[in-house]
Parts: structure tokens; sequence; C-alpha cells
């Protein structure tokens, strides 16, 4: 069962104004002072004290790990016994009039995409969806000509919309999608990216739940899953990954009623209230996670709709670096931009909500940054018993680390098996237990993320698709939905 | 491009938006407490029913909670087991300077870290700790909730509430239940865990998510952190959930087999897990994967009951006819009830509720079968089991459920269905007759059990204990002094405590010296075999200042405890004089303190 929507009517709404920029800078002054104090209080501590401080420092790391591997737990144990998902059945979905129907905008902003676009266009043809309710907006940088010419060069219906987005810094996916947003004539948006294959009955399924549903749950959040699964090994945990985000943790969190970071594609809103939030924030590199914080700020309520979109799962590492390294620097600047007044979005959210977005949004990108710290800890201590090590793990902090280490990442190895199995692909499970390998990744993505938070914060790190090549991708078969540790699908 | 209705979607229920509303019309919030009028009726019923199990859960709890207080204090007949395992948790915590790594070291590691935060009340009240209470307290609420675990599995398995009560009842009034709940044993936790894995499993049987499996997964983990059974319970259940996942998976055989290999990985990970991982603890803390093998094998070694040694040891064939007398006396019946389980098992009828009801009634068996196969095995095999009930104990809950899955007859099963169907006054009677007959198998178990329990030459460690309470007139000497057991091993930590020793100046083995540990006021001074210091130390006891040794003479058909196997010669050791034998009004032989030279 789904918790009622929190009653906030008192809760003071964060201004519009500058949503869309509120990421421009990566620290206000407030943080900026905070972290040189740190920072001194840190170097002082170890220029006097140096094993206090640093004992201080893994006990506090070990209190936050620990805290976040508690709230996994939780997540897991609400969303196993009911993931509270939205289902809406195919004979319901088609029951509805054609003129009964809202309409509808499909926002799809591509650059650089010709490859992709064409499977986009056709699995678009397929929305069973009325054409006369249909509006497309296909969102096409101004230079960007090769795509313009893919989208000409095939048949051209008359929902289809080509907007060139003119040139101007950042050059991002959520500026785009904002001008997608201020054309817009549907009563409902939503956005597909353009290697996206959405179930053609998802439009209507979500039409009918936002008819439905009260006028507080402003946006639906699909499933997403790959259609390249088999592909190799990367390719099969993400999937896995997949799986574990959307059958688990974004359950997890919707039953808790905390603030759920969307995934970049197939979430429906209802435009109203978008517009009104004042849309995406162009220099966040992870705009729908930091729109799932600011909707649920406003007191907008986010539930998970049971269709599913196929994705292409990265298959190159480089390539997969390159995206995770955006969703890690997208979760920072997320945490960053809502942790400015943390009384007042303490206040905003209840504590509770609070420290469940810091551990989820925050804890995410940092722990993975963090792992490979202690993982050489680890590894120090039961190789070569180096003596500074044990020194820094006094008893208590000890048993805790140990906490973290046995059942923490025997707990994480678990529920990427139990999401594995969930996929109806038994042949994922025995790769999950590699899935070690994958934190490896993830750290260096975590790392990567954090040095780009620094240099080039709004820099959107392109990936690239139809790496899975088309023959492979359209034959293999679809998994479920399930889910991921960082992230969600802005690709 | 694949039809995508065709995803599988999660098992679990989802909250199915209601086709009741009209554009204009206001619509409950599907999303929130079950609409305008709360919440759904299952959660009503659930949270209607989850307080009164609760208190019965807790209730019966109270119950062994009393019987064991009754039994160490009113008759000062403290169980060893209840002992042991608090010393084990005790040690680490005041003894060894705060360092738990000793509590993984051998069997029983759970029953035992589960009293770590219980016994920190020893600051405040030291009987809670001297006394076993704290053990006590751990095994009385295993136990209830082992009891609450079955009720439940009957429920899983079909079984209505007139019948899963009085067959939950027959299980937590076994006599053998309730000494296991009510002395600290290392079985309640077992038990608990194991029925735990039972119910889950069931409930996959029949037709429930992977998740149920992992459930079942978990709960087989922590029943390989009290005792070896799990891992028994733990092969067997794998095997039976792979065939089952093969035959219930569609597609060719390849893709059958990946399927019964994922469901037999998400089921026996934990537990190869916690196993792994604990022995690993273990190695590291004992000093050596040698030394943690040897607790392994020989944890618990106590015992010493005189005139109930000879003839027996391991490898004996008198251990294994011992575990057969012991089960047949806990559950008579046993064996015809598990046969007609079986075969009820196997003859369900095609409809795919009981056909899944049958495979429950399978796997259930599966699981406590393997678990009670190996408990035994090892018990027959390894020095002390056959000594005690706690091993075949299994057979308890094996034959309670197998006669719960009698009566779960296929009209039960069609309840269950929502198709109630008329059956005729013969049917009906021979169903009453059977059930009778069920009925009064298990009952007669109670006092067969009790009787065993009573019974030297079948539970000698239990009739020991027993026999000075429920039949002093024909108790022998060495039973009527059991209530005075420890009073040598008080009087010897108060004499220790006296001479105040350093740290880590008296070597005994905790296994057998527990009493003393726990009576004395500064544990640090001991050194037990589970530090890996503790094999240093006894090779050269002069150079690390250790300044006492305890031991009790060897008692000749038992493995000598650890001191005694590093000082093979006490009384001709030139490192070691005889310095103090304490006085001895127990049943056990005297403690001798050698001085270190």
């Amino acid at each position: 069962m789904i918790p009622a929507p929190r009653s906030r009517p008192d809760a003071p709404a964060p201004p519009p104004i500058g949503a869309q920029t509120a990421a421009r800078r990566t620290l206000s002054n407030g943080q900026r002072v905070l972290l040189a104090g740190i920072g001194v209080l840190f170097v002082g501590g170890c220029a006097l004290a140096p094993a206090p401080t640093l004992v201080s420092l893994v006990a506090l790391l070990s209190i936050v790990y620990i805290a976040a591997f508690a709230e996994r737990l939780v997540l897991l144990h609400k969303a196993v016994r009911d993931p509270g998902l939205i289902t809406i059945s195919p004979a319901d979905a088609r029951a509805v009039p054609d003129d009964d129907l809202p309409i509808y905008t499909v926002l799809v902003p591509a650059y650089r995409e010709p490859e992709v676009l064409a499977q986009l266009l056709a699995s678009i043809a397929r929305l069973e969806y009325p054409a006369d309710r249909l509006e497309v907006l296909l969102l096409l940088e101004e230079d960007d000509e090769e795509t313009l010419a893919a989208a000409g060069a095939g048949p051209s219906p008359a929902y289809l919309r080509v907007v060139r987005v003119p040139y101007s810094e950042p050059r991002t996916k959520p500026k785009a999608c904002n001008i997608g947003l201020g054309l817009a004539r549907g009563d409902l948006i939503t956005i597909f990216d353009a290697e996206d294959r959405p179930e053609p009955l998802q439009l209507r399924r979500a039409a009918l739940a936002f008819r439905r549903l009260p006028a507080t749950v402003a946006c639906l959040q699909a499933k997403l899953a790959f259609f390249n699964h088999e592909q190799n090994l990367l390719t099969r945990w993400f999937t896995t990954e997949y799986a574990m985000w959307f059958e688990q943790m974004l359950p997890g969190l919707v039953r808790q009623d905390a603030p759920v970071p969307l995934g970049g594609t197939s979430n429906h809103f209802r435009t109203d209230v978008l517009r009104a939030l004042d849309g995406w924030d162009a220099f966040n590199v992870t705009e729908d996670a930091d729109l799932g914080v600011r909707l649920y700020r406003r007191g907008y309520r986010t539930l998970i709709l049971d269709s599913v979109t196929l994705e292409e799962a990265n298959s190159d590492a480089i390539n997969w670096l390159k995206q995770r390294s955006r969703w890690y620097k997208g979760y920072l600047q997320t945490w960053l931009v809502h942790s400015r007044q943390p009384l007042r979005r303490c206040r905003e959210m209840g504590p509770a909500a609070y420290l469940r977005f810091n551990l989820f949004v925050g804890g995410t990108p940092m722990l993975a940054i963090l792992n490979p710290v202690f993982w050489a800890l680890t590894l120090m201590w039961f190789v070569g018993r180096v003596g500074f090590v044990r020194t820094l793990f006094p008893t208590g902090v000890l048993y805790i680390s140990l906490v973290c280490l046995v059942a923490g990442n025997f707990t994480f190895v678990y529920i990427n098996v139990l999401a594995a199995r969930a996929t109806g692909l038994p042949g994922l499970v025995s790769r999950s237990l590699l899935s070690v390998g994958y934190w490896v990744l993830m750290s260096l993505a975590a790392g990567k993320a954090l040095v780009q938070l620094i240099i080039a914060p709004s820099f959107w790190e392109k990936t690239a698709h139809g790496l899975g090549s088309g023959a492979s991708a359209a034959a293999v078969e679809p998994v479920s939905a399930n889910p991921l540790e960082a992230s969600h699908a802005n690709a | 491009m694949p039809t995508l209705d065709a995803i599988r979607l999660p098992d679990a229920p989802n909250t199915a938006i209601p086709d009741t509303a009209t554009p204009n019309t206001t619509i409950p919030d599907p999303t929130g407490p079950a609409g305008a009028s709360g919440r759904r009726p299952q959660d009503q019923a659930r949270r209607a029913t989850v307080p009164t199990f609760a208190h019965a859960v807790l209730a019966l709890a109270a119950g062994y909670l009393a019987v064991g207080g009754w039994l160490g204090w009113g008759w000062d007949s403290v169980p060893p087991e209840a002992l042991r395992l608090t010393a084990r948790a005790y040690f680490p915590l005041f003894g060894a300077g705060g360092a738990l790594g000793p509590l993984a070291v051998g069997w029983d590691v759970l029953p035992t870290a589960a009293q770590v935060p219980l016994l920190p009340l020893a600051w405040l009240w030291r009987p809670f700790a001297t006394t076993g209470i704290s053990a006590v307290v751990v095994s009385a609420l295993f136990m209830a909730g082992a009891a609450g675990q079955l009720y439940r599995t009957a429920g899983a398995l079909g079984a209505r509430r007139r019948v899963a009560v009085p067959m939950a009842a027959l299980f937590a009034l076994h006599p053998a239940v309730v000494y296991a709940g009510a002395t600290g044993s290392a079985q309640a936790a077992s038990l608990f865990f194991l029925l735990l894995a039972t119910h889950q499993l069931v409930r996959w049987y029949r037709g429930g998510s992977s998740n149920r499996l992992a459930a079942a997964g978990l709960a087989l983990a922590g029943a390989g952190l009290c005792g070896p059974s799990a891992l028994g319970a733990g092969v067997a259940t794998a095997a039976a959930v792979a065939i089952v996942a093969y035959r219930r998976a569609g597609g060719p055989a390849r893709a059958r087999r990946e399927t019964a290999r994922a469901d037999m990985l998400v089921i026996a990970l934990p537990l190869l897990f916690v196993t792994a991982i604990r022995i690993l603890i273990g190695a590291v803390a004992a000093g050596s994967w040698a030394r943690e093998l040897a607790f392994e094998v020989n944890s618990g070694l106590l015992p010493a009951v005189p005139g109930e040694l000879s003839g027996s040891g391991t490898g004996s064939v008198r251990p294994v006819v011992r575990l057969a007398v012991q089960s047949a006396v806990l559950e008579p019946f046993a064996v015809v009830t598990l046969i007609g389980a079986v075969l009820a098992g196997c003859r369900r009828d095609t409809s795919t509720l009981a056909a899944e009801t049958g495979r429950g009634v399978l796997g259930a068996l599966a699981l406590l079968g393997g678990g009670y196969a190996l408990a035994v095995v090892v018990a027959a095999l390894t020095t002390g089991g056959a000594w005690s009930l706690g091993p075949t104990l299994l057979v308890v809950p094996l034959t309670v459920l197998a006669a719960t899955a009698l009566t779960t007859t296929r009209s039960t099963a069609s309840d269950l269905a929502g198709s109630r169907r008329r059956v005729s006054g013969w049917s009906a009677a021979r169903r009453y007759r059977r059930d009778a007959a069920i009925a009064v198998m298990l009952l007669a178990a109670l006092p067969i059990g009790a009787a065993g329990l009573l019974a030297r030459g079948i539970a000698p460690t239990e009739a020991q204990a027993l026999r000075a309470v429920f039949r002093p007139g024909a108790a022998t000497d060495s039973e009527a002094a059991f209530p005075d057991r420890y009073d040598q091993d008080r009087a010897l930590a108060r004499w220790l405590d006296a001479q105040h020793l350093p740290a880590h100046s008296v070597l005994v083995d905790t296994a057998t010296g527990f009493a003393v540990v726990l009576s004395s006021h500064h544990p640090r001074q001991f050194v037990a075999p589970a530090e890996a210091r503790f094999d240093v130390l006894a090779a050269d006891p002069a150079r690390y200042r250790v300044r006492f040794v305890l031991a009790r003479p060897r008692v000749a058909a038992l493995p000598a405890d650890r001191v005694n196997r590093a000082f093979p010669d006490l009384v001709g050791d030139p490192r070691l004089s005889l310095v103090r034998v304490a006085a001895n009004p127990g049943d056990l032989p005297a403690w001798r303190v050698y001085g270190v030279r």
C-alpha cells in the first residue's frame, strides 16, 4: 500500500524563479564557507592530532555507510512487500474513447543520433494513441543537420514537429526540453529518448491513470528496461541494475513517501504542474532527479506506472563510464542544490524524508567515491597487516565497518541476484554474482564525476547509442523492468 | 519487435486502480490508505491478527522463561547449555577486551551473539549472566517464535485455524521443546530459523514469487549460524527447489536448467555466504584454519556424566542406536506419520492448488528432514551429541508438520480455492477418525517424551539435570548432586579473584570451565581456547606470565579438553605444580589448579 500523501498545505513553496538555473553555481556561498571550514578543521586536525582526526573521520563515514545500508534494506523490504505500482490493464486502457483522451505531448530531445531516430519514430508510430491528440516535438540542436536529415528521410506524420533549438549555453537536454515545454499544447507531457521503445499502450495507461489519480499526483514514472541485455557482461549487469532500480528502489521510495529521483525518460507529467515548476534545470545534468525532488518539495507525488520502455543498455565500457559519471555528477549537483538551505528543506520535506533524500541522492555517488578507499584499507589489512589500518578502526568502529563490509556487500550482491531473478531471465542470475566488478566501474565513474563537478559542472557528456547494433537489438527478447544502483536513463 | 504486453510483471500485489471513475467523479485516492474508508480489507485483517499472534508468541516465551526460572532458581538446576552459551558471549565481551571475534569460533554463533546486547544487564544484576538467564531469555523467545512459525506454516499448507492452533500447541508443549526453550539451548534458535525457512518455502511452493525463496534462503542462513543442521537442510532444500523449478519452468531443457540453477542459487547463496564468513572470521579469531576446524567438530565438549561414558565415542554404533531410540521416544509415531505425509504429498489430486500444497508438504519435509539427518549424522560422528536430545529435536516439528499435512485434505485445498464442496457423512466420519488418530499419536508423544527426558539411558544430559527435580526419590547420588554442580566453580572463581591476577594469566577451557569464567568478577584474567593466543601461551606459560592452569581430570571415553590436550601429562609436567584441588560438592570431577613454575 502506498502511504497517503503528506499534507503540507503550509509548506513554504520554493520560488520557481531560478529553478531553471539552480545548478549553474555548484556551491552556494554558505556551502563554500562550510566546505572551507571543514577543510581547515580537517587539515588542522591532521596536523595537530592525526590519529584521532582520522579515526573520527572513519567513524563518521562508517555511520554514514551503515545508515545508507539500512535505508536500502528498508527500501527493499517495502518494495518486496508491496511495490505499489500503478497498474492499468490493457482492456481498461483501450476502453477509453479516443475523444476522451487528453492531448499528449511527447518531447524527443536528440543530438547527433540519426542512426536510432528511425527506430524511435517507428516506436512512436506504434503507440496506441489517436494521432489527432498526439503531438511529438523532435528537439534538435540547430547545428544537428544529420539528425534533421534522418528525420526528413522517413515518413512525416502530422503529429510530428521538428523544433530547432537555437545555440546557447548550456547545451543540455533539459534546456531543449524547456523549449519544448514552452511549445507544448498537450495537457500531459512525456519525454522519450531517441533510442527508446515505449510500450504501445503507455500513453493511454498514463492518461487514464492521471484521470483516476488525485491532482497531487503530478508525475508517473514508467519502468525502464533494456532490449540488448544479452550483448555482453556489461549489459547484463546494467540490466540487473535497472531491474533493481525500477522494481525495488523507486517503488521503495514511493512506499516511503520520499522524494523520487526520476528516470530521464518515460516520465509523464501534468503539463500545468510542470510549467508551474518552471520546467527543468538546464544546468543540471540529471535534471530528472532534480525535478523529482522539486515535485516533492511542492507537495506533489510521483508514482511508478506499470508500463515498460525498452532502451539500449550501454555495451561499451568507456561509453558507460561517460554516461554513469554524468549521472553521478548530476546526483551530486542535485544534492548540493537542495542542500543549500538545509533547515528550510528539512521543514519542507520533513526530517525523515530529508534524511532519506540525503542518503539516497547524496549517498549514492558519495559512497561510490569512497568505496575504493575502504577497499584499499581492507586489502592492506588482510594482505599486509598494515599497522595504521588497525589504528583507524578502534573496536566500536571496527564492528560497524565489519557489518558494512560483510553484511552490506553481501546484501547488495544478493539484491542484485534477486533483481536478476525478477527479470524472468534466469541466465542473468549467475552473472549478478560478479557484480562486485560492476561496483569497481561505478567507483571509477564516481571519481570522474567528482572531478568533472569541479572543472565542468554542466558539461553534458553525450552517450553514444546504436552500439548494440540494430540487428541484435531487435532480435532479443525484452526484459521486465528492474533496477540500478545509481541512476536512470537520461541517455 | 517483441510484444510488450507479454512482459512479465512482478508477482507482488500492485495497487490496481478501481475502474469506477468518471471524469466528473471525485475519485478516492487509491494510493492512500485504501480510499475513503481507510485501509484495504487484507491490511485490516492482517493488522487485526498480528497483535493476537504476537501476544500468543510472547505469552509462550514468558511461559518458557518461567519454566527456566523455576528450574534455575527454584531448584538451582542451572542448565549447563545456558551457562555455556552465556559464557561464550560473556567472555569476549568482558574478558577479552571487547574483541567479539571468538564469538564466530565454532557453532552457536547467533544464539551467543543474540545475548551480547542483553549482557550489559549483568552490570546491574549479576545473576542475569551467572545463572544463565540471559541464554534462557534468548531461547524462550526463539522457541516461542518457532511455534509461531509452525502455526504459520500449517496455515500455508492449507490447515485451518482449528487445526493449526492445536498443531502449534502440540509442538510448543512437547516436553523436549519446552526443555530446549526453557534452558537456553541453541536448538531453539536453530528451530526458529528452520521453521521460518519452511514457512517461506511452502509459500514459494504454493506459487509465491522468488522473494519467498529469498526469504527462505535468508532464514536458512540464520539457521546456519545456530548449528550444523542448517547445512543438511540447505542441501536438501536446494535440491528440492531445483527439481520443482525445473519442472515448473517452460521452454527447452537449457532454459529449465538455467531456471533451476537460478532458484537454487537464490536459496543457497545466503547460507553458503554466512557459513564461509563464519569460518573465515572464526579462523582469524582462533588463529588458524586447523583450530577453527577443531572447534567446528567439537565445540561443546562438556559432559562427564559418570557411568554413562563407557562404550561410546566417535565411530561407535552405539550413538547411532541411541539417536534412533531418542527419535522414537520424542515422536513414537514419526515414521508412520512421515510416510503418510509423503504419500499424501505425492498423491494430491491434479488441481493446481492441491498440487502446490503437495509440493509444499514435500518441500517442508525435505527441509526439516535434511536438517534432522545431518544433525543426527554429526551427533553420531562427533563427540558428545548423543548425550542430549538436542540433535534429535527436529523430529518433533518434522512429525507435527507431517501430521498437519495429513489433516489438510483435498477438501481443505478446495476450500482454499474457494470451491467449498459438500462431503458425505461417511467421508466426514472417516476424516474425523483419521484426524483423531493423528491427534492421539501426537498426544502420545508428550508423556513418552517426558519420560524419555528422565531416562538416563536415552537422554543422559537432561536426566542428569531433571531427575533431582522430578524424581528425587529415584535419583542417584550424582543426580542428586547436580544442583551443586557449579558450587566448586564459583568457589574457584572467588579464590582466583582474590589473587588479583593480571590479564591473561589463567588458562582454562571455557567449554568446560564456563561457570568459572561467568562467576569471576575479573574475567580478563582468563585465556580461552577460542583466542588465537591460547596455544602460544600454553606452549610456554612461564614466558608469557601465565600463573595458573585449570583442568579437570580426563575422562577416558571423551577426548581431552583443550587444556588437557595442551598439557597431556598435567601431573608429571615439570612446568606445573598442583596447588589446589577444589572442594567438590557437585556431580562433576573436582577442578585442579596447577601453578606455573
